[in-house]
């Protein structure tokens, strides 16, 4: 079973988040005192600043919660006791939807920020390496990855800027094919147009024109952009060769006027001219946006594209929510189906043992028979043993995928008293299981070959030991 | 429908519906899964659309002689072509939201005009027609391109001029884009339609010695006028650059389909 534990930028102040940080060269250390307890089987740690998740693939889900007690106990002893308060605790696909969520930056501070997918696949990577991920971390972890891909390229969740900058950045990007080879102009040297202009040179800004009214500040940032640094009383001049205009002067009037803009347009050719005013007071005649072809931004505008950026975000993440259930309900029928074969087969097993045990115990009355006859009963038993349970195994077979029959394996063991399900996919639990039947496996280290064989076709990494999705 | 051709042309429309329907549901849902097969249903259709075409010259045994019916079903052809082109080569994959209605509104028109059984069939006249026609649908098809870039130019411009950035502003292109594309392929349609006013002229000069197609065609030649318009505009001023231009060019558009049509000729 999957069993996790975690704290969150919404479960817990910072200081217990920041008590319960893991470096990557620590948790690669770590984890394998985690699964050093018999009750975990796998774990992996993913440890930003703004969470901390513990997941764990456990036979039990109490021994599983009390080792990762004790392995926080020992390792974060200060946070033990804040870990009552503000851990959350899910199993099975209520972890697994968490899991998802998490990947696909639902479950973010700033919803749909790109960097957690990348922090997730690290946190594999550093378990995968410390030898701790085994086919039931890697199968789910495959499907989170997968669910985060499919969240990232089939809604607009990222797509909406969340900052001034970067809305301005992208506004620019809506009005021009592309920002390669366009020139800037700042007016007024200041912290803001500093980090706007920034921002721009690096989606490959040509030229940059610097005004400032001390004109050594002008001279010094232009050096800065490897600009021209132009004396401020000719910045209108200047004006129409500039693409994007940031202004933030300290004037209390306004620097570029209603009246400049016929001659500007007319300089540039009516060509586009994006205008960012970012001075309090505003620099910027806001006449100037009903002019054609030019589009002045001031400071709340921008803000209003950030709101509406994030409640678009919000909106895509209902999107994105139905997708994860999709997720989820995938999960869950892939793990119905390992449920499946073991089924099937102690099912056989039973029949087969029923079969046997009667006639041991009639055979005497038979009195004796020779090879052929005793070779025909035999015969006779599994034909019965096969066609009794003919239908039940394409029905058990076809469980996983029918709503209806989701409980199928379940009820076969209830009904023909099989004992507990167990999953072909937990290596821990086979071993402990064949050793009666199978030469004993070695108790220590989990053989990797068996489990490898037992995960089936979802966990390509187990044998590689490399996360198989880092690159996508 | 006792042709081949009109079974293909029915396959096709169908096509083009389900698309078009596949796209409006894409808009309203925000689901993007299906996005792909928008193109590659229209894809399917065009080449339906294509046999049927082939089909349907055979069966008349001739160019097709200018009637509602073949105009239409050439232009949409030509309209589905260039939505596909867009859609893969500039990767504007709103344009389908745009043409596909568009083509399925005209295809559902056809349906509605009956056979018409005139055909041209040789001499010097068929030529004329074949000189007269595949200008004609080379021109119309680049117009749609005009037609769907101005009117996303359009709601682009609307939202960055209010600071309100509509719910599409992240999936459509920038404006200068919009406009280069759309100048492009108004260039093309303009040159084309140049040539379709001069042929025509000659055509009807021949066919009835005076000037009183300059009446009939006066959708034709308001688009003419209008696009020359924008085209000197851009050349000389650039004053009328964007937003004004892209209305003319819509208008332009709106009549070179009302006069296709036949409304008020």
């Amino acid at each position: 079973m999957i069993y996790l534990l975690g704290v969150n930028h919404r479960s817990a102040p910072l200081e217990v988040r920041e008590g319960l940080h893991f470096q990557r060269e620590e948790l690669e250390k770590s984890l394998p005192r985690l699964v050093a307890d018999p009750s975990v089987s796998e774990a992996i740690i993913l440890s930003t600043c703004n969470r901390t998740e513990v997941v764990a693939a456990a036979s039990e889900q109490e021994a599983a919660a009390d080792s990762i007690q004790r392995f926080i106990a020992e390792r974060r002893p200060a946070q033990v006791e804040a870990l009552g308060r503000h851990a959350y605790r899910m199993i099975e696909l209520e972890a697994a939807r968490h899991l998802f969520r998490v990947a696909s930056s639902l479950d973010s501070m700033i919803v749909g920020e790109p960097q957690i997918l990348g922090q997730v696949k690290e946190a594999y990577a550093a378990a995968v390496s410390a030898g701790t991920v085994g086919p039931a971390l890697s199968a789910l972890m495959q499907r989170a990855f997968a669910c985060a891909k499919r969240v990232r390229t089939d809604t607009a969740i990222a797509r909406n800027p969340v900052s001034i900058a970067f809305a301005a950045a992208e506004l620019a990007g809506k009005i021009f094919a592309s920002l390669e080879g366009r020139t800037i102009m700042i007016l007024g040297a200041g912290e803001m147009s500093e980090l706007a202009a920034r921002h721009l040179m690096k989606q490959g800004v040509k030229g940059i024109f610097v005004a400032n009214r001390t004109y050594h500040k002008a001279v010094e940032l232009a050096r800065e952009f490897k600009g021209t640094a132009i004396n401020f009383d000719r910045y209108l001049e200047y004006l129409p060769k500039a693409d994007i205009v940031i202004s933030s002067t300290a004037a209390p009037h306004y620097v570029i006027k209603a009246e400049d803009g016929p001659a500007i347009m007319k300089a540039r050719r009516h060509r586009p001219l994006f205008i960012v005013d970012i001075a309090m007071p505003r620099d910027v005649d806001p006449g100037l946006n009903d002019f054609d072809n030019l589009y002045l931004y001031n400071i709340d505008d921008l803000q209003t594209v950030v709101d509406g950026g994030l409640a678009e975000r919000m909106r895509e993440a209902e999107v994105a929510e139905r997708m994860v259930e999709e997720e989820v309900r995938g999960y869950a029928a892939w793990l119905r189906s390992l449920e499946v074969k073991p089924t099937i087969v102690d099912l056989r097993r039973k029949f087969q043992e029923v079969a046997e045990a009667e006639i041991k115990r009639q055979r005497a009355r038979l009195g004796g028979l020779d090879q052929k006859q005793e070779q025909t009963i035999g015969e006779i038993v599994s034909a019965v043993v096969n066609k009794l349970l003919h239908h039940p195994t394409i029905e058990l077979k076809r469980a996983p995928e029918s709503h209806d029959g989701a409980d199928l394996p379940r009820v076969a063991r209830i009904l023909f008293d099989l004992g507990a399900a167990r999953p072909d996919l937990d290596g821990r639990e086979d071993r402990q299981d064949s050793s009666v039947a199978a030469p004993p496996a070695p108790e220590t280290a989990p053989s990797v070959e068996s489990e490898a064989r037992n995960a089936g076709p979802e966990s390509p990494s187990a044998r590689s030991g490399r996360p198989p999705n880092e690159r996508a | 429908m006792e042709h081949a051709s009109g079974w293909f042309f029915l396959a096709t429309g169908c096509l083009y519906t389900v698309a078009m329907l596949l796209s409006v549901w894409v808009l309203a849902s925000r689901r993007r899964e299906v996005v792909a097969w928008i193109p590659r249903l229209a894809a399917v259709g065009l080449v339906l659309h294509f046999i049927a075409l082939v089909a349907l010259t055979i069966e008349e045994g001739g160019v097709p002689n200018l009637a509602l019916k073949d105009i239409l079903l050439l232009v949409t052809f030509a309209a589905i072509s260039v939505y596909l082109l867009a859609h893969f080569k500039f990767r504007l994959e709103v344009m389908g939201i745009i043409i596909l209605p568009l083509v399925v509104a005209l295809m559902g028109v056809t349906a509605l005009i009956p056979d018409e059984p005139s055909r041209v069939t040789a001499g010097w006249q068929m030529s004329l027609r074949a000189v007269h026609i595949v200008p004609a649908v080379l021109g119309v098809g680049f117009l749609f391109l005009t037609f769907g870039t101005s009117i996303i130019y359009l709601i682009q411009e609307k939202g960055l001029k209010t600071h309100r950035p509509s719910r599409l502003f992240q999936s459509l292109p920038s404006l200068e884009r919009c406009d280069r594309i759309s100048y492009l392929s108004l260039g093309w349609g303009f040159a084309f339609l140049t040539l379709v006013v001069f042929t025509g002229a000659l055509t009807n000069r021949y066919a009835h010695g005076d000037f009183s197609w300059i009446a009939r065609e006066k959708w034709a030649l308001l688009a003419w006028v209008l696009f020359a318009v924008v085209i000197y505009d851009r050349v000389f001023a650039g004053r009328w650059r964007g937003r004004l231009s892209a209305y003319l060019s819509i208008i332009g558009f709106v009549a070179i389909i009302l006069r296709m049509i036949g409304v008020g000729a």
